[in-house]
């Protein structure tokens, strides 16, 4: 059995570990990799630096556990860029797990980092089922759709909502998001048919979904993926509004030689079956 | 410590989770199947906690009698606390800031709303599909259901999806800013076109028209390929979660550096 027969029938035990210990390895040794920033993220920067201070955001949360390492960076860089620019920010979730995400995130950013003010400078309505449905009823009136927040007492007592009846108070909308209900979501029944300025923080595999919407200016910008979220982090930090870098550039050494694992399998794999074919032929 | 024993049941979950990548075994049975009844039993008590009770309970009529009986469990259908002249928000029930003696004394006044006994009536239908005689009559909030939402996505669909898109694709070609603007809107607008042409089947794929459905075809299998390279990338971060997890969570709860 000669070296191209041997990857053809290779036992596909020994990718899963090589995989791992491409991911393993290089998590284990501390260095960064170095990243330019995509215009798309650039993108994302400018429509949130065009925000006047204190406007009010709205952020939904649509992901869970099984997407965090991707989500969460992304979610954690862009809270601490809102809570420095003094913006009030809506904390909602379109996913029941969502809400759980939120609670972390504004736990160590809200009020871990910023000392911000619950009811003041932030609030969390939490989850809401109904999908886009949600979506089409905050745009006639928060109150409605979110008679409490998730501390259980009345939304319209808050500060942060007083003035804000529906999506129309609304300047910003930001979707964090890992499927349906999403982004998709957001520009149809939000950005599209009320004129709302929005952006997205979506997964990777979103990303295909959500580009055409990016290209045609019905969303402003996007940041896909953790690979988004390293390029946020580097952006913030050129531009001053972070310190150090965070989770979404501590992992991106291990995705990028993980990347280059898998295209070094992907033509090996393929240059075995051609040869393997072209010898078959001529039997 | 509860947190460190969380920590460590998920780190034996992962773990077990991981275990079939060399093969099938007991342990990771044993996770699947955990997987599986919490995730069901997790989405519907949040399904009626989130839904069910605040929305539907708190919009129909309940006997007074019932509602103080379990305040604790239905102080949320209450809309507002009259006592005295003044008026209470229905957590005021819970929170101490009226006794037990005010309680009494106060009444309780919650909307009614007849709209709200559709959704009720048609939510008990789909439970007819468990008696055959009358198995018929799921079929009614199931046609609602569809109906609301064709209806519903219709009109967005059109527009952000059709109309926004298609405005998208009809991109100048001449007077943008740079050439390499320009070259790329004529690459939507070739991709667009023989994309349409791959898909277009009443007419059979020969000459021209077989080029041009070719080129389709070439488009199509860059966006896939896009689409599985992503999807890699996404795959890879969350493998990469989990060994982030497993390195600095669980063993830093016995090195005591995390947890």
């Amino acid at each position: 059995m000669d070296l191209f027969e041997k990857i053809s029938s290779l036992d596909r035990r020994w990718i899963f570990l090589v995989i791992a210990l491409s991911i393993f390895i290089p998590l284990m040794l501390p260095f960064t990799q170095p990243l330019s920033v995509s215009p798309d993220v650039r993108a994302v920067y400018e429509a949130l630096a065009a925000l006047p201070e204190g406007s009010t955001v709205l952020c939904s949360f649509e992901y869970g556990p099984s997407t965090l390492p991707e989500v969460h960076p992304m979610a954690r860089s862009v809270l601490r860029y809102l809570f420095q620019r003094q913006h009030k920010v809506i904390v909602m979730a379109l996913w029941p797990d969502g809400l759980f995400m939120s609670r972390d995130i504004l736990d160590e950013v809200a009020e871990g980092e910023y000392q911000a003010e619950y009811g003041v400078d932030y609030i969390n309505l939490g989850y809401k089922a109904g999908n886009e449905v949600v979506i089409k009823s905050i745009a006639e009136s928060f109150s409605r759709t979110y008679p409490v927040d998730t501390r259980g007492q009345s939304t319209t007592s808050w500060p942060i909502m007083h003035g804000i009846e529906n999506l129309a108070n609304i300047d910003f909308i930001i979707s964090l998001s890992a499927g349906y209900p999403g982004t998709v979501e957001w520009v149809q029944y939000a950005a599209d048919p009320y004129n709302k300025p929005m952006t997205t923080c979506c997964t990777a595999v979103q990303v295909t979904e959500v580009v055409p919407y990016v290209r045609s200016g019905q969303c402003a910008g996007i940041l896909g993926g953790l690979a988004g979220a390293a390029e946020f982090e580097v952006l913030l930090m050129d531009e001053g509004w972070l310190t150090e870098l965070g989770a979404g550039n501590r992992g991106m050494a291990s995705q990028s030689v993980a990347h280059l694992v898998l295209v070094l399998l992907i033509i090996l794999g393929n240059v075995a079956f051609y040869i393997e074919r072209r010898r078959q032929r001529k039997f | 410590m509860s947190e460190t024993i969380g920590i460590w049941c998920a780190a034996f979950l992962t773990l077990a989770i991981f275990s079939f990548l060399y093969k099938d075994n007991p342990f990771y049975k044993f996770a699947e199947h955990l997987f599986t009844g919490v995730s069901a039993a997790y989405w519907m008590s949040v399904a009626f906690w989130s839904q069910v009770h605040p929305n539907l309970c708190g919009n129909i009529w309940w006997p007074e009698a019932f509602v103080r009986r379990f305040l604790e469990f239905t102080y949320v259908w209450v809309d507002r606390v009259e006592l005295d002249g003044q008026t209470y928000a229905a957590n005021a029930l819970i929170d101490g800031s009226l006794t037990p003696e005010m309680i009494q004394r106060a009444e309780l006044v919650n909307h009614v709303h007849v709209m709200y006994y559709i959704p009720l009536i048609l939510g008990i239908l789909f439970f007819t599909r468990l008696i055959p005689k009358i198995a018929y009559l799921s079929r009614w909030p199931l046609a609602f259901v569809m109906g609301m939402a064709a209806g519903l996505r219709l009109y967005s669909f059109l527009q952000s999806n059709a109309m926004e898109q298609i405005s998208a694709t009809i991109a100048p070609l001449a007077g943008t800013p740079t050439v390499a603007e320009a070259l790329n809107n004529l690459v939507v607008l070739i991709g667009v076109f023989t994309g349409l042409v791959y898909f277009y089947f009443s007419r059979e794929h020969k000459g021209l028209f077989g080029g041009l459905s070719r080129v389709g075809v070439y488009f199509l299998m860059v966006s896939f390929g896009a689409a599985f390279g992503y999807t890699v990338m996404a795959r890879v971060s969350l493998l990469l979660g989990r060994f982030q997890f497993l390195i600095h969570d669980w063993l830093g709860t016995m090195t005591g550096a995390g947890g």
